[in-house]
């Protein structure tokens, strides 16, 4: 299980978080939801180690990422995908697929089991990232994630600017990583992608979480996602 | 000498001239690329090459072949090593900070070149070649019986200098191989595009920068010791390939593997033709005027990218 608990984090000396607290346990996906600038993407990073904590703490399975450096996070299984995907962009999708399957010593098995996730990608192993549609690009960031067997998965709004069709892609991997045990936190803006998959929301506001709710209180109280969204 | 065999000799010196300049340029750009660093010291890790190279070579004291042969060796793994050493203790500690980079980089100047003096003295020391036999070099002219080869006076070139030539194509090859075949060339190309993306993929960044700056002072170094049969060794030896190799990166484009090659031979080539047929101090200026006009008209360089 991932646990944040009570998080501050600061660009420079402006702070941007100031008590994130989160629990996103595996087999479940957790929606990290609030406005614009409400600090979901810093909340990633600073899982990931990109941005150092100033308090708090971060936990898997008892073990604290927040004193790891990000290389140790990421071969801890923790898979990222980050917000406008960051693929390594002048190389091949044979070579980013390679990068992720370094991360934690992953070998053929485990490309030919995302390659058979998107076998669009196996068209496409000689072509330049940066040469991809939108929708490939990310399914290459997310294979370029799932190379790890995560343990933890952290999306960061993976359907955004995506065809219909390629964002059901997407939710059908995030929704058979749930299955496979992984422990999914997801930052996502649209509505229905967070009623149809995920378990537990978790609201933050101006860098500081307000409120923790189930799914099923989530789709029985129609009121929650406008009164913290404003939508 | 008739214009055309005087330019053939101008050119095959160009030629020369092209090669070390590729290596000490493939060095800093290697650098620049990777690591966003402009080291002002890449210079000094080229008169570093050559001193070791000389201290090498004169302390075995055997048939010059086997100094030379050991002295490519040694001089690029001493230097690598120290640069990397260097990158670990003062680099990385101020964090790679653009403009404290290029405080520290030119302090390091200066530490290397004063520490070089002091401990290897003022004079310029030769490194005897490992071969040097003249080779006679012929030309075409047009006869009546249509096109001739004849031996004009002078033109000629020695085996060693044929060999740098050849010598820096491999290297050069060698490296890009090693860029684009093998596992620690992709690391270091991930790791140049997006670093934080690298260290989320597990890539250790830290250990990777200390490589790539050894790697690119083990190039300058191999230069160096290539060179230096040729121009000797000196302690202030490293102002002019520091200068000819910013100019190279910056007309290739910043970070630009093949636009650093395509540069070298350029600048190199017309060093050498406008050396042989006006003045060395010419040829300086008008590649110094080239890099004005690129930076003006085209500032990402021949194959650089504009940036994002």
């Amino acid at each position: 299980m991932l646990e944040i608990a009570d998080i501050h984090a600061a660009h420079g000396r402006v702070p941007t978080l100031t008590g994130v607290s989160l629990r996103a346990r595996a087999g479940e996906i957790t929606c990290l939801l609030g406005r614009n600038g409400a600090g979901k993407t810093t909340v990633m990073r600073c899982i990931m180690g990109l941005l150092p904590i100033t308090a708090g703490a971060i936990m898997l399975d008892g073990e604290a990422l927040h004193t790891l450096p990000t290389e140790q996070i990421a071969r801890r299984r923790v898979g990222y995908i980050p917000q406008g995907r960051r693929l390594f962009a002048e190389l091949s999708v044979a070579e980013n697929i390679e990068i992720g399957l370094m991360t934690c010593g992953e070998g053929r098995d485990t490309r030919d089991w995302v390659l058979d996730i998107f076998p669009r990608l196996r068209e496409r192993l000689g072509q330049r990232a940066e040469t991809l549609s939108g929708g490939e690009q990310q399914m290459l960031a997310t294979a370029r994630a799932l190379c790890l067997r995560p343990r933890v998965l952290l999306l960061d709004e993976p359907t955004e600017g995506l065809q219909p069709s390629m964002i059901e892609q997407i939710r059908q991997v995030v929704l058979r990583m749930k299955a496979e045990g992984v422990a999914v936190v997801l930052v996502e803006q649209r509505m229905e992608a967070i009623l149809s998959m995920a378990d537990h929301a978790a609201f933050i506001e101006t860098g500081r979480s307000i409120e923790t709710v189930s799914a099923a209180a989530l789709r029985a109280d129609p009121t929650i996602l406008p009164r913290h969204l404003g939508v | 000498m008739d214009f055309g065999p005087h330019l053939m000799l101008a050119m095959l010196e160009g030629a020369v001239t092209a090669a070390i300049l590729a290596l000490t340029a493939m060095g800093l750009s290697v650098v620049f690329g990777v690591m966003r660093v402009v080291n002002v010291a890449h210079g000094e890790f080229y008169m570093l090459g050559a001193v070791i190279a000389w201290f090498v070579a004169s302390t075995l004291g055997t048939h010059p072949a086997v100094g030379f042969v050991a002295a490519l060796v040694i001089a690029p793994l001493l230097v690598g090593a120290l640069a990397a050493l260097i990158d670990i203790t003062v680099l990385q500690r101020i964090g790679y900070d653009p403009e404290r980079t290029i405080v520290a980089t030119i302090g390091l100047l200066y530490i290397l070149q004063q520490g070089t003096l002091m401990t290897f003295g003022p004079d310029a020391r030769p490194v005897a070649p490992p071969f040097n036999t003249r080779l006679a070099l012929p030309f075409v002219e047009w006869g009546e019986n249509g096109l001739a080869l004849y031996w004009p006076w002078g033109l000629s070139i020695t085996s060693y200098k044929l060999f740098v030539t050849a010598a820096a194509a491999v290297i050069l090859i060698a490296l890009w191989l090693f860029m684009t075949r093998t596992r620690a060339g992709l690391i270091m190309r991930a790791t140049q595009q997006d670093s934080a993306m690298a260290r989320a993929f597990g890539i250790p960044v830290a250990k990777v920068y200390a490589l790539v700056f050894g790697l690119g002072a083990a190039l300058a170094a191999m230069g160096a010791v290539l060179v230096v049969p040729i121009q000797q060794a000196h302690y202030l030896m490293g102002g002019d390939p520091l200068l000819l190799s910013f100019i190279v990166v910056i007309i290739g484009g910043l970070g630009s593997l093949p636009g650093t090659v395509i540069a070298a031979l350029l600048i190199g080539m017309s060093d050498g033709v406008i050396s042989v047929f006006f003045s060395p101090t010419l040829a300086k200026i008008l590649a110094t005027l080239a890099v004005a006009m690129v930076l003006v008209f085209r500032p990402q360089g021949l194959l650089g990218k504009k940036p994002q």
